[in-house]
């Protein structure tokens, strides 16, 4: 420990006593939002889907909630922390460049399209927007291979800044957040996912402004982050980090091959990203003022917290503790944000910042399982068997829903990923490369095909799995995460086009459904009552 | 070993840039969707 800098302070009473606090009101919630939705659903579909009601604010917060997850709030601090201000190129100084373009190119098209072909989720829209059974199978098992994988590295972050901040081993810590997660998503179903991760949104986006703008007061502003960091070491303020290689492997936040590669992961992650799109499955229908207010929310409580989070705080907080964060091997640098929270806040911001993360684990979570528990029951068993009772389709979720939770659960404790926002970061680039095209660009081009989505899944999924071994499994790794994600993107781009270009596209009457506007729709279909 | 010249000063410019970017971006993006929004 180096005595110049604060160290990780011991437990006290007081922040034990906030964090329970704090928790217990956001679990509270959780329970009552969940009992509400309770009385929203009756039947199987409604489960998944709720009544395609909401509105923008929920729908916008809802969106917030679900981008900003353990990693945005945590794990982008923490690689800032670690490399300096060159690691805001891979941490989300790019928010915006995707959860925008989310709203833009997915909000509307996504409820229009869900129900039209009267589906329930995401993978089922895609499964009939190219009328084929074995696509949504194939979807539906990719999803759930790269949700589990990412999965893993929500409860990292919860259960770490659980264990800074009471001192709870992370067995405990992440029993209880598993034990959460079951009971809400059991009691609320799709609609009380998406309150439970509005509000959680809301609470997130205030929690990361204050945070931010609290940390630059703190700090003594631009200046003097500028002249304690030189002080420290020079390549902290760099852009580029120089002891990172620039040729032959190229890292996201060292060449210029990656840095322009970290832009596209976080477009095609985000709009890419099931949960995130799924978040308008339940939407109402807009007017232009609301389409609006639905990109304002967005921006303020997405945007511009992220923003501060992934940059500036990591900045802070390598002023304020020196190395002695890393000192800690088991949690190292993901201590930086709730460290950061407590230097400048005190008990009162630490609790409100735990507060936040364990909700914004719980939500992330709880959105990505809820999927991953419909990929099987309604994605594959429904599907090939559809006379199962949805009693049974419940039931089974339940279960399922557990076993999803106990899966990452149990894979966290044996084997802790070495830095959780580049190992989240694989599995974000697989989903978003494979997704962005396979649902937001299908939602446009009615040339789309179920081969040219075929090849992009399989490509997709098998060159992740190539990449993980090259990337992270080989010694030395074959090629850098800068150079893969362009394979991932280039290769699903090709031959989703490609596939299209040289297969029969879907049939007459599909593309007239889901491409006509609403308004000819409705036309047509009165004409032809009417004759 | 090899000396590493660093501007904080342009660091923090480029942050900057990018934030104003980013929300001039945001801005247009969605007036530009909002003004074509079918009645």
């Amino acid at each position: 420990m180096n005595p110049k800098f604060l160290n990780i302070p011991e437990p006290t009473a007081g922040m034990v006593l906030g964090s329970i606090i704090g928790v217990a009101c956001l679990l509270s919630i959780a329970v009552l939002l969940g009992f509400l939705a309770k009385k929203q659903w009756k039947s199987f579909d409604e489960y998944l889907v709720g009544k395609r009601d909401m509105g923008p604010w929920v729908t916008g917060l809802a969106l917030t909630g679900s981008y900003i997850s353990g990693w945005a709030f945590c794990g982008s601090t923490a690689v800032v922390y670690k490399v300096g201000f060159s690691g805001m190129w891979f941490a989300g100084i790019w928010t915006l460049v995707g959860i925008i373009p989310t709203v833009w190119l997915a909000a509307t098209k996504t409820r229009e399209f869900a129900s039209r072909l009267g589906a329930a989720t995401i993978t089922e829209t895609i499964g009939r927007r190219f009328e084929s059974k074995g696509l949504q199978t194939l979807i539906a098992a990719s999803m759930l291979f790269f949700l589990f994988i990412y999965s893993v590295g929500q409860l990292k972050a919860a259960g770490a800044v659980w264990y800074a901040v009471t001192g709870l081993p992370p067995f405990w810590c992440l029993i209880i957040s598993i034990t959460i997660a079951w009971l809400f998503l059991v009691f609320g179903g799709y609609t009380g996912t998406q309150w439970f991760i509005a509000v959680k949104g809301g609470f997130l986006g205030f929690v990361g402004l204050l945070i931010g703008i609290l940390a630059l007061v703190h700090a003594g502003g631009f200046g003097a982050i500028s002249d304690n960091l030189m002080a420290q070491k020079p390549t902290y303020m760099a852009l580029i980090n120089p002891s990172l290689p620039q040729v032959g492997v190229t890292q996201l936040f060292s060449s210029m091959v990656g840095i322009l590669a970290t832009p596209v992961i976080f477009f095609t992650m985000s709009v890419g990203f099931p949960h995130n799109v799924s978040r308008f499955l339940g939407m109402k229908k807009l007017s232009r003022n609301e389409f609006v207010l639905l990109c304002f929310v967005v921006w303020l409580t997405a945007g511009v917290p992220v923003m501060l989070d992934c940059s500036s705080n990591g900045l802070v907080a390598r002023m304020i503790f020196g190395d002695n964060l890393l000192a800690n091997k088991q949690w190292g640098a993901d201590l930086a944000a709730p460290m950061l929270a407590w230097a400048i806040g005190g008990v009162p911001l630490i609790s409100l910042y735990l507060t936040g993360l364990v909700g914004a684990a719980l939500g992330t979570l709880s959105a990505m399982v809820f999927i991953m528990s419909a990929n099987v029951t309604r994605d594959i068993i429904k599907l090939w068997r559809p006379q199962t009772s949805d009693k049974s389709m419940l039931y089974l979720g339940y279960v399922l829903i557990a076993l999803f939770l106990f899966l990452p659960f149990y894979w966290t404790l044996e084997r802790p990923p070495a830095l959780l926002a580049i190992f989240m970061g694989f599995a974000a680039m697989g989903l978003g490369a494979i997704f962005f095209f396979v649902t937001v660009v299908s939602y446009y081009w009615k040339s789309a095909t179920k081969l040219g989505a075929v090849l992009t899944v399989i490509y997709g999924t098998l060159a992740t799995l190539w990449g993980g071994w090259a990337v992270l499994a080989r010694n030395p790794p074959l090629l850098g995460m800068g150079t893969m994600e362009w394979i991932l993107i280039s290769g699903c781009g090709i031959l989703y086009f490609g596939g299209s270009l040289i297969s029969k596209p879907p049939s007459r009457e599909l593309i007239n459904k889901l491409f006509t506007k609403e308004t000819e729709a409705t036309a047509s279909a009165s004409k032809m009552a009417a004759g | 070993m090899q000396s590493v010249t660093v501007d904080p000063t342009i660091s923090w410019v480029v942050w900057g840039l990018l934030l104003a970017g980013t929300f001039v971006m945001t801005v247009l993006g969605t007036w530009l969707i909002a003004r074509r929004w079918k009645k």
